[in-house]
């Protein structure tokens, strides 16, 4: 019983995180909680189904990528404009200009600097969890 | 933007090294060729701002400055920019010599290095604490290197105490901008003599935390554990770029937000830095590891950090920066010698004890010559005069005794030489053709001293 | 609200370095928790008093949040977060390295490698 709750908690909480990512440019919500909530959800993963299944529902083995990927969606948004010329965390679309909107979320880089936040939180999160796994589970009578 | 480019390129090279195994040749040959590229910029810049170029500064985001972070560089921030990614280069070549054993090596060095460029070049005391926790937090992996019992013990140590000193340093930081509603240095120096004593509290928390980072006495405790128990590189590492946080953070606060305080603390300073002084350079001549007592000279160069901030003025910053270069120098080389064989292991050994007794012929003999000088005009005058001069003595026993420990003993790791003679060649030539670099040093010592407003 | 703010923090300082006084390694870690806590309270505590949260269109200045408050505590916060995850990463592996979580153990273990690596004067307490 608690496996299954806990197999359902994951695309929950992955819901949940999407949907404070998206709404975060309007209302309060943000990257970082984002990716901590989805990263709660795959701890549970973890905690209640063992770590097999816990790995492959959550992809672990893809930890690193979400972590250098989201970290340089991020940076690349934020930080590497400066070598073209622009102050840092300059954002696009400026202030008061149209913003194009895809659904629900605008394409604006603030937003697609929360996504990398997301994303590397989510992957950090995630991944550690699954090295410290094993030692808990060697311990278990 | 040309000086921000050195933080910028070594943060996204950082970044997308995560992603990749380090071990592998091309991982670490990559890394290297951005960190010598990184130091290359800032050499430039280092000559552009000596050279009377005017302070390069940008607001982020473009806002005005009261709304935004302001980012800006002079010759301090180049300086210490310099130094550190001329370290980090070198102790990445080291590694690379003898292959790689962790994963994430190059791509902590790199962050570790846009961490320390980012502090270098921030204009606002927030944004400092943000990118010294991350250089600091890549320190904290790096200490770890290796896994063994010893290197898992201090970094837990290191861990503990540094975390501590962030968590000082950020209830320092809350109540600034309580008092003041605002965060940068600018804008603190007026609202620092308006507000005076409701800032005395979170200043000295501020001056606590910085002190912690650099190892001062008596928050010293840390420095000789994780100094004997990492491995020689990281240590070079730390010694010779993640200290000079804490100096670089005490030069720029007393000169900016905390100009009047500065003047008022002078006496502590100077009792504080010459206790530190004498009770690193005692205990050094007393250890029997090598690496301990490298880290107790770390703690008597400390003790000159702040006693020179104590001398103030431009001859006291001109003293200071040159402890910081040598000091550097001399003690990345002297840890990397650490890991060296041979003849290559005595001669650097020699030349790391001989520039931190301040021998001639070394840098450090330029760096011992300012600070003499400075503490002979102080107002405190023979009192600091012999603080200087005793501690220098012990200094010379203690760098002496280094020097037979480590011809003494063998590598604790794998043998490699090349990095340490280059880094010990540094550390000769800078003694042998130290005038242009004690003429830019002047000017930027003039700079900070006069508030070019940071 | 100030006072009972301020009571907190006291209380959840109190309490962290309480715990890093312990003998137990993950104690010790859990102390250094707390104490980066406490400081994010205390940050937030500088910006008390908003109620709405600092998102256009503001309807009154006084009754909305001060944001640069909330951005450095989340900021906090996230550091405080990361740096938490590898001190208990470190702390597992002091325990699987040594066998031991306390810190009693750690120092004598210290002693006996040190002694190891220098066995021609055993009597010299280093002094730290």
């Amino acid at each position: 019983m608690t496996e299954t709750v806990a197999r359902w908690v994951f695309p929950f909480s992955l819901v949940v995180a999407v949907a404070i990512w998206a709404k975060g440019y309007a209302a309060v919500g943000d990257g970082f909680s984002a990716g901590a909530v989805a990263g709660l959800g795959g701890i549970v993963q973890y905690v209640c189904r063992g770590h097999r299944h816990a790995a492959r529902a959550v992809g672990a083995a893809q930890a690193w990528w979400l972590v250098g990927g989201g970290l340089l969606l991020s940076l690349g948004v934020l930080i590497a404009p400066v070598l073209a010329g622009v102050p840092p965390v300059t954002h696009w679309p400026e202030p008061d200009a149209a913003v194009l909107r895809l659904g629900i979320v605008e394409a604006h880089t603030a937003v697609a600097a929360d996504l990398g936040i997301a994303l590397l939180v989510y992957g950090a999160l995630v991944g550690v969890f699954d090295r410290l796994f094993p030692p808990f589970e060697e311990r278990m009578p | 933007m040309s000086p921000l480019q050195p933080l910028v390129i070594s943060w996204l090279a950082g970044a997308a090294l995560l992603m990749f195994d380090g071990r592998r040749r091309v991982v670490v040959v990559a890394a290297t060729v951005v960190a010598a590229a990184v130091f290359a910029l800032d050499l430039l810049a280092l000559r552009q701002l000596a050279g009377g170029a005017a302070p390069f500064e940008v607001v982020s985001g473009g806002w005005p400055t009261e709304v935004g972070i302001r980012l800006r560089i002079d010759g301090l921030s180049a300086f210490f920019a310099t130094i550190c990614s001329g370290v980090l280069v070198v102790v990445l070549v080291h590694e690379a010599l003898a292959g790689v054993r962790f994963r994430l090596f190059p791509a902590l060095i790199l962050l570790m290095g846009a961490g320390l460029h980012g502090a270098f070049a921030t204009g606002d005391l927030f944004n400092f604490y943000v990118f010294f926790e991350l250089a600091v937090v890549s320190s904290f992996a790096l200490a770890a290197y290796g896994y063994g019992r010893a290197e898992i013990r201090g970094a837990f140590v290191y861990v503990v105490v540094n975390l501590f000193g962030s968590v000082l340093f950020l209830i320092g930081v809350a109540g600034i901008y309580g008092a003041t509603g605002t965060l940068d240095f600018r804008a603190l120096t007026p609202a620092a003599d308006a507000e005076g004593p409701s800032l005395l509290l979170p200043s000295t928390l501020i001056f606590v935390a910085l002190s912690l980072k650099l190892g001062l006495f008596p928050l010293h405790g840390w420095v000789p554990v994780l100094y004997r128990q990492a491995r020689p590189p990281v240590v070079a590492a730390m010694t010779g770029a993640l200290v000079n946080l804490g100096a670089y953070g005490l030069i720029r606060m007393s000169y900016t937000a905390f100009d009047g305080a500065r003047d008022q603390a002078a006496g502590v300073l100077l009792a504080l830095g010459a206790l530190a002084l004498l009770y690193g350079t005692v205990l050094a001549v007393f250890r029997k590891d090598a690496a301990e007592l490298g880290g107790y000279v770390s703690v008597g160069h400390a003790g000159y950090v702040v006693l020179a901030l104590g001398i103030g003025g431009s001859a006291g910053v001109l003293a200071i920066l040159l402890v910081v270069l040598a000091g550097s120098l001399d003690k990345a080389t002297a840890f990397l010698a650490l890991d060296a064989a041979g003849s290559t292991r005595r001669l650097a050994a020699l030349v790391a004890a001989a520039s931190m007794a301040g021998l001639p012929l070394t840098a450090g003999f330029a760096a011992k010559a300012q600070l003499l000088r400075a503490a002979a005009d102080a107002v405190a005058g023979p009192l600091v005069l012999a603080a200087v001069v005793a501690g220098g003595v012990l200094l010379l026993a203690a760098a002496f005794r280094f020097y037979r420990l480590v011809r003494d003993s063998s590598p604790r790791d794998r043998a490699r030489g090349l990095a340490t003679g280059v880094l010990a060649a540094a550390v000769v030539a800078l003694g042998l053709a130290a005038e242009p670099v004690v003429r830019a040093a002047i000017v930027i010592g003039d700079q900070v001293v006069r508030g070019d407003a940071p | 609200m100030t006072v009972v703010t301020a009571l907190a923090i006291a209380v959840i300082f109190g309490a962290g370095v309480h715990l890093m006084t312990r003998r137990d390694v993950f104690r010790v870690a859990a102390g250094t928790l707390l104490l980066s806590n406490a400081a994010v309270l205390l940050l937030v505590s500088s910006g008390l008093g908003g109620r709405r949260p600092p998102i256009l269109p503001v309807v009154s200045v006084d009754e909305t949040a001060d944001p640069l408050v909330q951005a450095l505590a989340i900021t906090a916060v996230v550091i405080g977060f990361g740096i938490t995850v590898l001190l208990l990463r470190i702390t597992l592996a002091v325990e699987r390295t040594h066998h031991t979580v306390d810190i009693e153990d750690l120092v004598s273990a210290e002693k006996r490698d040190e002694a190891a690596v220098e066995p021609e004067a055993p009597n010299e307490e280093p002094v730290r």
